[in-house]
């Protein structure tokens, strides 16, 4: 939280200059009949639903979400969803399914060249998909999205965007590195095609990105040295119980196999190394990765401004490591039919981490043209991308 | 007369007002001097929420907002407008509350009927769907079985062999069926039951077995599971498990993983009960035909090898009863007996898909 004295300000009515934080009031016990409410109608529409179900969850979440006293407002509608879902299964899905019974039918009179290159094209069309569906949702969310009355929006083609994503996202196949970059980049697009009203956010105010990239990168390298330190470990233990040669290529697999089993007999500690190396490094994997990530939305958040606040992130390790637990707990202790409760409870976790210096000016913001979307996040609905 | 703050719909700044009726308008007011800054049909005034505050906006005038500080003017609109009603936060819908345990019962109720009822109900459905349905389920499992796994084979006198060793076991039931039994060109060491008396073995079982009463042993294990209809029965019930799931899987991958993790443990626990009601009634048969149950122990036994020593964890995990104690259900029951093939039937059975 900030240490503003202000933030209890319930309505800036009349005023101009606002300052504050943003305050999360949910509470996952009064969601408890919407939840259920909504698991039932699923199962009597046969998961139809879902699109009701999640726009009932949003509007709560929505309105529960204050920044500087104000509530956020969402307007978006369960049909907007369907409507966008039924239109990308028709446009995508139905023509994709119809020339695979094409392809099917002629598989043997096919060059295999052809059907090859057509698989591949298939592949890469669906991934570069995946990036044109994150963008147009976030679109549709933000445009369904109020605050004071005004509503906020996303410029910028998905399109474009999808090209980005898939580029670098293809680039990180053949180097790693790109990761901090690419992740910038993104975050850059999204940002600066970001607006409230006719007010844009802007992404590197002062110019400190290429300084950002450069920490980034150090603490991206910590993560990988890490990495490669605990994935070479097996190799490292494998070697040292049965000798080298193992890798040299020049044992036979039987003779691999029979020194194996010679070992396990003797109980040399093999067994132990492998079982315990791997699990051992699937965790400092993942602890590492969501250190950087963290690390990295602490920083990108940093350079993200408004008008003249800044944002900042100040989530730890710990904290966010609490959050994921319990999340994981709620899943699967209720089936998953209780994951509005993780959003829940994300909601107040991103609310309490988010700081916001400096005072706004309100006169400033008027309402901009409104966006002429008529249906929803078709695309992430078919890819099924829930997302908060 | 309500105070309440009202956002133009062009700036996001507001304006203090004050709001009253005025015959079919809703009058919107600065608590300054001056004219009315709007005036909003009161049937065109629409619910946007409030769970703290009441919001309201306008059909002709969607962008803009007004928040109400007092909530008698919201009963008062709603008194007006009965179909606004459900929407409105207004005391009289603190009644909703009670309708939460409503709610709360009907789902408790109908997760327990399902997780309940769809196991309890696919067995005696799978005992009284008709002949025809079954063996059509049956033969459309096996064509598509075929044409993933391999094909058919039929070399004569294998296939006739085989027959006979089935209708020979398939006599001592009190209402023994039609059954058809073949053999699929795949190397894994495998045997299963389809829906409508359907039995494939692999090659590779045939191949791996060491004696004629090995392969007897799982044939009277499979027609155990014929007789019993677990396959009609394991039918219905991933219907029913399906049609569940479809429904709550609507939150991401995590919940499907813990879904479908739920269910595996539930029919996973149901299997290891029917593959050890098919035991007991394989040995019956075994032992009503007269032939050595040495074999399905050995059998049991060398499964047992090929496993290895896998954690307890996974014997809860897995649809077959460990192996160990399927060994022991079966040397309970050994008896003595004569052999299932004679050698030169046995050899031509091995050559059944050369």
């Amino acid at each position: 939280m900030t240490d503003h004295s202000d933030t209890e300000n319930p309505s800036a009515s009349g005023q101009h200059i606002v300052q504050g934080s943003s305050e999360f009031h949910g509470l996952s016990r009064e969601i408890i009949w919407l939840v259920i409410k909504n698991f039932l109608l699923n199962i009597v529409t046969l998961g139809f639903y879902r699109f009701w179900a999640r726009t009932n969850v949003r509007r709560y979440l929505w309105e529960k979400m204050h920044i500087f006293g104000s509530p956020l407002e969402y307007t978006g509608t369960g049909k907007e969803l369907f409507l966008g879902f039924l239109m990308i299964i028709l446009v995508v899905f139905v023509p994709v399914a119809v020339i695979n019974v094409a392809i099917g039918s002629l598989g043997p009179t096919l060059h295999p060249a052809v059907a090859g290159t057509y698989s591949l094209l298939v592949t890469v069309l669906f991934f570069y998909l995946i990036g044109v569906a994150t963008y147009r949702a976030r679109r549709y969310r933000l445009s369904r999205t109020r605050w004071r009355s005004i509503r906020a929006g996303q410029t910028g083609k998905g399109w474009t965007y999808g090209l980005w994503q898939l580029l670098l996202s293809s680039l990180m196949l053949f180097f790693a590195l790109i990761l901090p970059y690419k992740n910038m980049k993104l975050w850059r697009i999204k940002m600066q095609n970001t607006h409230l009203g006719d007010r844009f956010f802007v992404f590197d105010r002062d110019g400190a990105a290429r300084q950002t990239l450069v920490t980034l990168y150090l603490s991206y390298a910590v993560v990988a040295i890490v990495v490669i330190m605990v994935y070479a470990l097996p190799f490292i233990a494998v070697a040292m119980t049965l000798g080298l040669e193992v890798f040299s290529g020049t044992m036979s697999e039987a003779q691999i196999q029979a020194q194996v089993e010679l070992n396990l007999q003797n109980n040399s500690g093999l067994l132990t190394m492998f079982g315990m190396v791997w699990p051992v490094s699937l965790v400092i994997f993942a602890v590492g990765m969501a250190w950087y990530k963290l690390k990295e939305t602490r920083l990108l958040v940093g350079l993200t401004s408004f008008e003249d606040l800044k944002i900042s992130f100040d989530a730890t390790l710990l904290s966010f490591f609490w959050l994921y637990l319990g999340n994981i707990m709620i899943v699967l202790l209720t089936l998953g039919i209780g994951f509005p409760f993780t959003q829940v409870r994300f909601a107040r976790f991103l609310a309490n981490h988010t700081n916001i210096e400096g005072q706004l000016d309100l006169g400033t913001i008027n309402q901009s043209a409104d966006d002429d979307l008529t249906s929803g996040e078709g695309l992430a609905e078919a890819f099924d991308m829930g997302a908060v | 007369m309500t105070q309440a703050e009202y956002f133009d719909g062009q700036s996001a700044l507001s304006q203090n007002v004050r709001v009253h009726i005025e015959g079919t308008s809703l009058v919107i007011e600065s608590s300054k001097a001056g004219p009315a800054l709007a005036r909003w049909l009161l049937h065109d005034v629409r619910w946007i929420s409030g769970t703290d505050k009441p919001i309201l906006s306008s059909a002709s005038a969607p962008d803009a907002r007004l928040i109400l500080m007092d909530i008698s003017l919201a009963d008062e609109l709603a008194e007006r407008y009965p179909e606004l009603k459900g929407n409105v936060p207004t005391a009289k819908s603190q009644k909703t509350h009670k309708k939460a345990w409503t709610y709360g019962l009907a789902a408790a109720a109908l997760t327990i009927a399902i997780f309940v009822a769809v196991p309890w109900l696919s067995g005696p459905l799978a005992q009284i769907v008709s002949e025809d349905w079954r063996k059509n389920l049956g033969r459309q499992s096996v064509e598509q079985i075929e044409t993933l796994l391999g094909k058919r084979c039929e070399n004569e006198p294998g296939q006739t062999i085989l027959t006979n060793m089935a209708n020979q076991l398939v006599g001592h039931l009190p209402d023994p069926e039609t059954l058809h039994v073949g053999v699929i060109d795949n190397r894994m060491v495998n045997a299963f039951a389809l829906p409508g008396g359907y039995i494939r073995f692999m090659r590779g079982l045939i191949k791996e077995a060491n004696s004629p009463d090995e392969v007897a042993g799982v044939l009277a294990h499979e027609i155990g599971h014929v007789a019993l209809r677990h396959a009609e029965e394991q039918t219905f019930r991933q219907l029913g498990y399906e049609i569940v799931l479809s429904t709550i899987a609507d939150s991401g991958a995590l919940t499907e993983i813990a879904a479908s993790a739920g269910v595996q443990l539930i029919s996973a626990a149901h299997s290891r009960e029917a593959e050890t009601a098919a035991d007991l009634l394989a040995i019956d048969l075994l032992k009503k035909s007269d032939i050595s149950r040495k074999g399905m122990v050995t059998f049991f036994d060398r499964i047992e090898k090929m496993e290895g020593k896998s954690p307890k964890i996974l014997k809860y995990l897995s649809s077959h009863p460990a192996t160990g104690e399927r060994k022991k259900t079966a040397e309970a029951n050994i008896d003595s007996g004569k052999a299932a093939l004679s050698d030169a039937d046995w050899q031509a059975l091995k050559k059944i898909c050369d």
